[in-house]
């Protein structure tokens, strides 16, 4: 299984395709380094006036306020449509060029192949949430320079009108748990693509589909009538982590979100692998 | 018994692809599969591989049922169905070893000895995306002998290649089989290939199976009279008008311009030849020949009238 894995993270790293969200992000960061740098921040200024707070945020505005400002938009926009590709294509993808009729016709279990792509497909986004966090904070100290002192805007999560004021390396340790459970939500988003790449024979419906997916949840989570489902819609559990910013942080609620994402990808996960197995590989 | 297909079936919507086809191939046979496009030939070919499931019937493959046993179904099977799709970005070492799944010092002999006897040993480290056709054929070729199959199936193998890939693939094909004795299905839309290499043919039409057995029991039957008259078109005419009475049992006239081809149902070469005589007409040549499988599939298929 391990061997089947690497080659299936060898045929994804093959893919100049996949590249593309790495030059996505350094477009991101780049453009986001110029906003900073043009606004001066004045929005959340504004914000701070409003909520009667006595700060100057420009005191705090260094590398690592940089990078968690990058965190949310790459991870819930950028790497959802990465994700979403990635996973979209790996069966759906062969099917169109060909080669999975070469792959299945050899003496392996159709559950083994779907099994070696989840784990290949998990693997690669791990290793891309690590890029961006790292690159991300690297980028901002060697741009912004660093503060032993960081202040962290809650509101930016939606989480109230708090700040707080903590230790560089206890808001690192937050960012980079922040990048860890984004890279868990990704992956239920990609099982739901894996199971539509199971579906389709065209990797750009699989992608789509999966999108659509995403998209419809995040719409019906700001609807005021769908206040009852929005704990369990995918983009709101994905997005379930900035309770890891505040001072107290609501474990039992982190916990929950977890769970759901777990369910989630297991779920979904489990369907690939039966529609894949009663699949005709035409 | 290598192959064994029992009333295999397969209905897509409406449309039933495969309609009951049963035969079976011994060890050591060279077995054709041949039939126009559409007959269902790579559904048939893709049940067998287990990528496609069968709407009723069996697969066997060396005892073992494709479904139940995938696995060691396939451990004695080496395919190549429709085109060899391989990642272009990567090596021809890299895409043989991901998709063979091979590993180990044997691994590497084995890929060693089967690059030198397809000849693309020069090209192993080489991205498959440079490859032309006929190589990427012999890649194909060469990952479905690579993992020492008992049976090996090639789609037709010889697609897109010039004269001289088309002799290189067929030399391959037939040593392969000399040398190890493996069981092979070749599909081809070339016929004079499927009867040179093979020793049995199957014709698919329309999803069934209208002929099966071996190459030269199928063929013994069906007999052909070519002969070369000094009035050809008045010869033809003649023989046509013989055929439509009835008082002689021929089949088929073809008027080739340089000689006319009668297709018989039971030999009646001195018939014709007394017959043409009395009528005035002068035989320089005349003899009874095999049919060839080209003109028996044409017949098979009813598609003599389209010629």
């Amino acid at each position: 299984m391990i061997r089947e894995i690497w080659f299936e993270i060898i045929k994804l790293k093959s893919q100049k395709k996949n590249y593309i969200v790495l030059v996505g992000h350094m477009l991101f960061l780049g453009l986001c380094y110029l906003s900073f740098k043009t606004s001066k921040l004045h929005f959340i200024k504004r914000n701070l006036r409003a909520n009667q707070f006595d700060v100057d945020i420009l005191d705090y505005l260094d590398g690592l306020f940089f990078s968690r400002a990058g965190l949310m938009p790459t991870f819930l926009v950028l790497m959802p449509i990465f994700i979403c590709t990635l996973a979209g294509g790996v069966i759906a993808g062969e099917i169109q060029q060909g080669s999975l009729k070469l792959h299945a016709g050899r003496p392996r279990s159709r559950t083994s192949i779907v099994m070696a792509k989840i784990f290949a497909v998990y693997n690669l986004n791990l290793l891309l949430c690590i890029y961006f966090a790292v690159i991300g904070v690297l980028i901002g100290i060697a741009l912004l320079g660093y503060n032993p002192t960081q202040l962290v805007f809650p509101t930016g999560f939606k989480l109230g009108n708090d700040i707080t004021l903590m230790t560089g390396p206890d808001a690192l340790i937050r960012y980079f748990c922040t990048a860890f459970y984004y890279s868990f939500s990704l992956m239920a988003l990609g099982s739901v693509a894996l199971f539509f790449s199971t579906l389709f024979n065209s990797s750009t419906a699989a992608t789509v589909a999966a999108l659509t997916v995403y998209f419809v949840c995040f719409i019906v989570g700001q609807l005021p009538f769908a206040a009852e489902i929005k704990p369990y819609l995918l983009s709101q559990v994905m997005n379930g982590c900035g309770g890891i910013w505040l001072a107290e942080i609501p474990w039992h609620r982190l916990g929950r979100n977890i769970s759901v994402l777990a369910f989630y990808i297991f779920s979904f996960s489990l369907l690939a692998v039966c529609s894949f197995n009663v699949k005709d590989i035409k | 018994m290598i192959l064994s297909c029992e009333n295999l079936s397969k209905r897509f919507g409406r449309k039933l692809a495969v309609d009951g086809a049963s035969f079976d191939i011994d060890s050591g046979d060279i077995l054709g599969l041949i039939g126009p496009n559409g007959a269902g030939k790579s559904t048939l070919l893709k049940m067998i591989v287990g990528l496609i499931w069968p709407s009723s019937g069996s697969v066997t493959v060396c005892g073992y049922d494709v479904y139940r046993q995938h696995r060691l179904a396939m451990a004695n099977l080496g395919a190549i169905i429709e085109w060899p799709a391989f990642h272009a970005e990567l090596s021809a070492r890299t895409n043989l070893k991901i998709l063979s799944g091979g590993q180990g010092k044997e691994y590497e002999h084995r890929l060693e000895e089967i690059a030198e006897f397809i000849d693309i040993k020069s090209y192993l480290d080489q991205k498959v995306g440079s490859f032309s056709t006929g190589m990427k054929q012999r890649l194909g070729i060469a990952l479905a002998l690579l993992p020492d199959s008992r049976f090996i199936i090639l789609d037709e193998p010889t697609n897109g290649l010039d004269p001289g890939g088309i002799i290189e693939i067929r030399s391959i094909v037939r040593e392969y089989n000399r040398q190890f004795g493996t069981t092979i299905l070749i599909t081809s839309h070339m016929l004079g290939e499927i009867e040179n290499i093979c020793s049995k043919v199957v014709i698919i039409n329309e999803g069934k199976i209208i002929a099966f057995g071996a190459m030269s029991e199928l063929l013994e039957n069906e007999t052909c009279v070519e002969l070369v008259a000094d009035k050809i078109p008045e010869s033809a005419a003649f023989l046509q008008h013989t055929a439509d009475e009835g008082s002689l049992p021929i089949t088929f006239v073809e008027n080739c311009y340089d000689k006319i081809r009668l297709e018989v149902s039971r030999p009646c070469a001195a018939e014709v030849n007394a017959l043409l005589v009395e009528n005035g007409f002068k035989i320089s040549s005349l003899q009874t020949k095999r049919k060839d499988l080209e003109s028996f599939f044409m017949e098979k298929t009813n598609r003599k009238d389209s010629l």
